[in-house]
């Protein structure tokens, strides 16, 4: 089993997770940008 | 279609089966056949996942639902990337831990064997009915955009695809995955690069998306919360990612993909690689309709892009249809000469003429608009039970219509292979669950490894065959595609809640998750019977539901505590 296993990017899991939803955020702020910018 | 589309798509379907032959061959185990040895690397986990995900309908319907409804429609994915994050901490790592075939087979070490099988029959039914439905949606729209019987793009679709699913397995499922997600891409990419080189002179890709956002056509994000409105940002981020929760850990059709990653890591890398770039991804599909929308303003389509809908109009009523294209005609050249007015007046910052240029475009985007929903009353009229909605046809019309000889090859390549990767892997599945779930535990001697290989060899022939059916028979009944539709919502719900209860609340044993899943799946149809509530949100109800009822439920009439514990009990991995 490979639980233990560091990612092969930014050394922890949670730093990786972190990535993920700070993408989404960013993501959703500039199509909220987009939106609003376009009216 | 030209002889050189022809050839673009006839040698592009022949290379993908011979491609998925090869790498499928070999003999196998059922480790092999079911889980392709588990030993994928993450790309191909990660385009597995995504190829599996996207169906041909998502390169057909959603450029065409950007057009109509703008870009709205992204929000859907929002809660994807959160569901990600949460499956690579809980189910990934136990799936792997206890080494399973099925999502399902956890569920029976976890509770009981009653659970397990109530599970995996939810899944059999549910994803046999989108499996005919998988094959029917594209098959109708390319038999129709390219004058073929029905029944033979259902059963070319249904036939290339099991040819290398039987005899490779998920082995060659995943492969074949990797080479045709990489064509889709690039077609897609095709695609957009001449929609926007096509518009006309002087119209830059500034003043496209500027015109497409005047139009309102750049609705990305509504913070308005509306339990009643399909897409919302709050839709999006909890009711979908319930549902991506729901799909992503406990439909084997995914389970299934992860599974074949070599490690915790790998699976772990291709999921959270799913999670970053699946909206963009969206956004890029949904904006290419956007742009297909705006190149329509200066070059008008058709009145109604569904040729067949549109033939029988002209057929049996002609005075009406001929009526309804003169206005058509007029209003929409009134449209493409104050677009350019709007354009020119916008290059030279001209504020009183662009607010001419607005209110004409405005007027005529009306008339347009107000032609369009009679011809959608002339079609109710004339058969109540026609489809009044041409959204599925307006992509493909568009390249048909206006792409070059070869490109227009690729892209009908593009979609079949987008077909082929959802039914691969919906086959696929169900063999696996068929056989792990079911025949396996049939009473009786133990098998060999061939045999029970050669027993999902034939369940997977036997599932495309009834896949196949399904999709000739759903042809005669049009609202039942809706209904299969909703039968994805109306179980998705419970099944996660059985795997969120199983994953988090360690007290709650079999009996007390199977009584609330039976409570909370008719609450749930009782949601769809009697209130307007959006389809996202039986996901929740579901769900919490299932954990709700379990946990109050378990103090009364539960048993003692679970076999196998969940993710509370192990020692946290490393990070995570």
């Amino acid at each position: 089993v490979t639980e233990g296993e560091r990612p092969p990017l930014l050394g922890r899991w949670s730093r990786l997770y972190l990535l993920v939803i700070a993408n989404l955020a960013l993501t959703i702020a500039l199509l909220a940008w987009l939106t609003s910018s376009q009216r | 279609v030209s002889p050189l589309d022809w050839s673009v798509l006839i040698g592009a379907l022949a290379l993908f089966v011979a491609y998925g032959l090869w790498r499928g061959r070999g003999g196998h185990g059922l480790d092999g056949y079911v889980l392709a040895d588990r030993a994928m690397p993450w790309p191909m986990v990660a385009l597995s996942v995504m190829a599996t995900q996207a169906s041909a309908t998502t390169f057909l319907a959603t450029p065409g639902q950007a057009y109509v409804d703008g870009l709205r429609f992204v929000q859907f994915y929002f809660g994807l990337p959160l569901a990600m994050v949460v499956l690579c901490m809980t189910a990934v790592p136990i799936f792997h831990r206890l080494k399973v075939y099925t999502a399902y087979e956890y569920l029976e070490r976890r509770f009981d064997s009653r659970t397990r099988t109530l599970a995996a029959l939810l899944f059999l039914i549910q994803r046999g009915l989108q499996a005919g439905i998988t094959i029917y949606a594209p098959a109708l729209i390319l038999s129709v955009l390219l004058g073929w019987q029905l029944h033979l793009t259902c059963l070319l679709l249904g036939g290339i695809v099991v040819l290398y699913t039987a005899s490779g397995g998920a082995k060659a499922v995943g492969h074949s995955h990797a080479l045709q997600f990489l064509i889709i891409m690039g077609a897609m990419a095709v695609a957009f690069a001449l929609t926007v080189t096509r518009m006309p002179r002087g119209v830059g890709f500034g003043d496209a998306v500027s015109l497409a956002g005047h139009l309102g056509k750049l609705n990305a994000v509504d913070t308005h919360f509306d339990l009643t409105n399909r897409y919302n940002l709050w839709s999006g981020l909890i009711g979908g990612f319930f549902l991506q929760m729901s799909y992503f850990g406990a439909d084997q059709s995914q389970v299934g993909r992860y599974l074949a990653g070599s490690s915790v890591t790998q699976s772990r890398m291709g999921l959270l690689f799913n999670g970053l770039v699946k909206v963009p991804m969206q956004f890029l599909i949904l904006f290419l309709g956007v742009m297909v929308f705006t190149f329509h303003q200066f070059a008008p389509p058709v009145l109604w892009a569904d040729p067949v809908e549109a033939a029988k109009l002209e057929r049996h009523a002609p005075v009406e249809w001929r009526v309804l294209e003169t206005r058509w005609a007029d209003a929409t050249a009134r449209r493409a000469s104050a677009a350019r007015l709007r354009i020119d007046a916008r290059h030279r910052h001209d504020a009183p003429a662009l607010a001419v240029a607005e209110a004409a475009l405005g007027r005529a985007v009306q008339e347009a608009n107000a032609v369009r929903k009679d011809c959608v009353a002339l079609i109710r009229t004339r058969d109540p039970a026609a489809n009044p909605s041409d959204t599925n046809y307006l992509f493909l019309g568009f390249v048909l219509g206006h792409l070059p000889a070869g490109i227009i090859g690729l892209v009908l390549a593009a979609i079949f292979a987008a077909a082929m990767n959802s039914i691969s892997s919906e086959l696929n599945a169900l063999s696996s669950t068929t056989i792990v779930d079911v025949v396996r535990r049939l009473p009786g001697r133990p098998v060999s490894a061939a045999r029970e290989v050669a027993a999902s060899r034939i369940a997977t022939c036997l599932w495309a065959a009834f896949a196949v059916a399904f999709a000739e028979f759903a042809s005669r009944l049009g609202s039942l595609v809706e209904a299969v539709n909703i039968l994805g919502s109306l179980f998705y719900g419970t099944i996660l809640g059985i795997f969120l209860t199983a994953f988090y609340c360690r007290g709650v044993g079999g009996r007390a998750v199977f009584l609330a899943a039976l409570v909370a799946e008719a609450a749930v149809i009782a949601c769809y019977a009697f209130t307007r509530l959006s389809f996202l949100w039986y996901n929740v109800v579901g769900c919490v539901l299932v954990l709700g009822l379990a946990l109050a439920l378990q103090p009364l009439i539960g048993t003692k505590e679970p076999a196998e514990p969940g993710p509370a009990r192990r020692p946290r991995a490393s990070g995570a």
